[in-house]
Order: structure tokens, then C-alpha cells, then sequence
């Protein structure tokens, strides 16, 4: 499987002037709260479309999202900036705030993608190939470990950045890097797995 | 292995949609709702007082205890009085007494164990001549100890006179004492 072919989606890169302007903002929010309405309604959608990638479900999306922005705005005295976009801050809470709201819940985890997803997943295949080779590879989805099947979602079905991914999650760049290798070694084997079985 | 739910190629919501939901004046009104200073919370008024009541109570209790720590204090010096001896020499010395009023409960009690139970309105407990309670020659208590745990069997001696009590009870207890009459001597002249 090659993993180099991977599209970054150009909504999640911001530049330099952008991401300073960002904290413009953000700094002008902690000294006024109520001037946080320019933060809420810029990444609005980019938290909506986060939590329902996740829940596939457009009521219990707009809570969490609620959610979100309530924690981000009682503890934007907290946020640090690391030269990071401030969307990385707020999408590691809609993170935690779905893990949250499944491990309550106890619902299925929802997982919405499309099949040109599975075409990042597996580039050597043709377009035509994919259709059969669907059924295995969404079992072999399925045997992945919830941690995994994340990175796989975040990297291939919604295009970030590493960089961007080690934020959300809070870890190392390298180390995200390594497990999504890790976790592409682990799927080529469960799919071959399917196949023989 | 989680349970997983795949939605391939599913509904598709708009940017329209996303934006019709926003509505940031419900959201900061809520947080404001949400996120009062802790002052104007009803939780920190309610903590407040219940705090100032639990010190109120626990100031009044101690004034209490000190109260009845006083008074113990106070009440140990009166078993000196059943020394009758004692009352004898107070008699025969003829000192200046002086009386000290006593919490009337305490000082029933404690002139009861000594044996010298005043039914009178006020009792009356000892003390020396410059107006301080005597500290010689008492039964004292440890501070929690009960005045029935100690054993009265032998009456404490009195070594300092100055045992000063109520001027009827020293008349009372002198009176049980036996006199002491000196046997004359008789001379015997011998007539030559």
C-alpha cells in the first residue's frame, strides 16, 4: 500500500498571515468574551462537519458542538498558541467531547465516508477494482482498534495534515506518523486476511 | 473491536444548513446563564451561611466548656471541709472568712460527696484569706474524669488552717466534735 498519494484538504491548511490574524482574535476574546462571536462563527462548520463525520446525526451533532464551544469559551484563558491554528485547539475538544458523549451513550460509532475515500486507502487499485474490493476492506475496518480506525478517518476520509492530526490527538507529529504506517500495515494484512478467507 | 456503523456515500448536509444553526446570541446567553461569577451563585451564599452558623455554634460551645471548666476548677477545693479537725482549728483560730458563691448544681454535688450537704438556698465553697481557693489538701479531677470515680474513702488531711466555710457550718461541725474537758488536778494537801 503507498501511503504518498494522500490529498490534503486545502480547508484545513491555513497560512502564516491567517493563523496570526487567528490569534489576533483569540487574544482579543480572552480579554472580552463577548468578543468571541467572530471565533464561533468562523469555525462553526469546521466543528459541525468534525462532529458529524462521527455521529451522522444532526441534533446530536448541534449539542456537542454546543458543547465544544462552551469548554473553548470558559477556558480560552488556558489556550497557548503554538503556531498551530486555533481550529486544531477546538477540534481536539470536539474530539474528546465525542469520545465522551459515545462512552455515555453507548451508541454505535458512526463512521461516514465515501467510497473515493477508499480509493486513498488503496491507490494501486483501480477505480473499478475498489467496488469488489469494498466488502473487505470495510471488515477489515472494522477489526481496527477505535484508536487506529481514527487515524485512518482523520488521514485518508478527511485529508489532514499530520501536523494537524498530532494536535487533535495531542501527540507527536512523529508519532502519529508512525502509527498511521503502522495501522496501513496492519489493514493490508486484514484485508488479505478477508480475501483468503 | 468497537461496534462500528459505515455510512458510505450518505446524506450530505449543506454549508446553508450548517450556518442556519448558528445562532451566537442563544450560545453566550446560555454560557453567561451557565457561567455566573461565583459570588452570585446561590451555592456560595448557601455554603456562606451554613459556615457562619457551624462557627457560631462551635464558639458557643467552647465559651460553654470553658464555663464549666471554671466552674470544676472552682469546686474541687470543698472535700477539705470534712476534715472535722480543721473545722475545729478555724473555730479556735477565729479566722476572717469569706464565702465565694457557687454554681448551685456543682456545689450540691460536691458538698454532698463531702459528707456535708447544706440544703440552703446558696452554698458556699473554701477559700484562703487573700479571696483564692485553697490548693492544698483537695480532691481534684482530671478533665473529663467524673466526680464518682474518685473514691472518698479516706478524707483528705489539711495541713495549712486557713480552711474557711460558711459560719453556721463551722457551728454545726464543731458542735459533733467532744469536748475536750481538762481534768483538774487535785491536790492533795496532806495535814501533817
Amino acid at each position: 500500500m503507498n501511503t504518498t498519494p494522500v490529498k490534503i484538504n486545502s480547508k484545513y491548511h491555513k497560512t502564516e498571515i491567517q493563523i496570526k490574524s487567528e490569534h489576533r482574535l483569540v487574544q482579543e476574546a480572552k480579554k472580552n468574551k463577548e468578543k468571541f462571536r467572530p471565533i464561533y462563527n468562523r469555525y462553526y462548520e469546521i466543528v459541525f462537519r468534525f462532529i458529524y463525520q462521527r455521529t451522522g446525526d444532526e441534533t446530536t451533532t448541534s449539542e456537542i458542538v454546543s458543547d465544544v464551544f462552551y469548554k473553548a469559551l470558559e477556558n480560552i484563558d488556558r489556550y497557548e498558541f503554538r503556531g498551530l491554528p486555533f481550529s486544531s485547539w477546538l477540534l481536539r475538544i470536539a474530539h474528546n467531547e465525542t469520545i465522551k458523549y459515545y462512552r455515555k451513550a453507548s451508541k454505535t460509532r458512526v463512521v461516514k465516508l465515501e467510497t473515493s475515500h477508499l480509493q486513498n486507502l488503496t491507490p494501486e487499485e483501480n477505480e473499478n477494482h475498489i467496488e469488489k474490493l469494498k466488502p473487505f476492506l470495510l471488515k477489515a475496518l472494522q477489526n481496527l482498534k477505535i484508536d487506529d480506525l481514527q487515524l485512518i478517518e482523520m488521514r485518508f476520509f478527511e485529508g489532514r495534515p499530520f501536523k494537524e492530526m498530532a494536535e487533535i490527538l495531542n501527540k507527536r507529529e512523529s508519532a502519529v506518523k508512525m502509527k498511521v504506517y503502522r495501522t496501513l500495515e496492519k489493514l493490508k494484512v486484514l484485508i488479505q486476511n478477508n480475501k483468503n478467507d | 473491536m468497537t461496534n462500528l456503523k459505515f455510512d458510505i456515500d450518505g446524506k450530505k448536509i449543506s454549508s446553508q444548513d450548517i450556518n442556519s444553526k448558528k445562532d451566537f446570541e442563544g450560545f453566550y446567553k446560555c454560557f453567561q446563564i451557565k457561567n455566573k461569577s461565583f459570588y452570585q451563585k446561590n451555592w456560595f451564599w448557601s455554603s456562606i451561611g451554613f459556615a457562619s452558623i457551624a462557627i457560631t455554634l462551635i464558639l458557643m460551645l467552647e465559651n460553654s466548656k470553658n464555663n464549666q471548666n471554671h466552674l470544676k476548677k472552682d469546686n474541687t477545693l470543698i472535700l477539705s471541709c470534712q476534715n472535722t479537725n480543721s473545722v475545729n482549728n478555724i473555730k479556735n483560730k477565729q479566722l476572717n472568712y469569706k464565702t465565694t458563691l457557687l454554681n448551685k448544681p456543682f456545689s450540691k454535688y460536691f458538698f454532698s460527696h463531702a459528707g456535708i450537704l447544706l440544703k440552703t438556698e446558696y452554698n458556699f465553697c473554701c477559700t484562703n484569706e487573700k479571696w483564692n481557693h485553697l490548693k492544698k489538701d483537695s480532691i481534684k479531677f482530671a478533665k473529663n474524669e467524673k466526680p464518682d470515680d474518685k473514691e472518698f474513702t479516706t478524707p483528705p488531711k489539711i495541713s495549712r488552717i486557713n480552711v474557711i466555710t460558711r459560719d453556721n457550718l463551722i457551728k454545726r461541725q464543731a458542735s459533733k466534735v467532744p469536748k475536750y474537758y481538762k481534768q483538774k488536778k487535785r491536790r492533795i494537801q496532806i495535814q501533817k
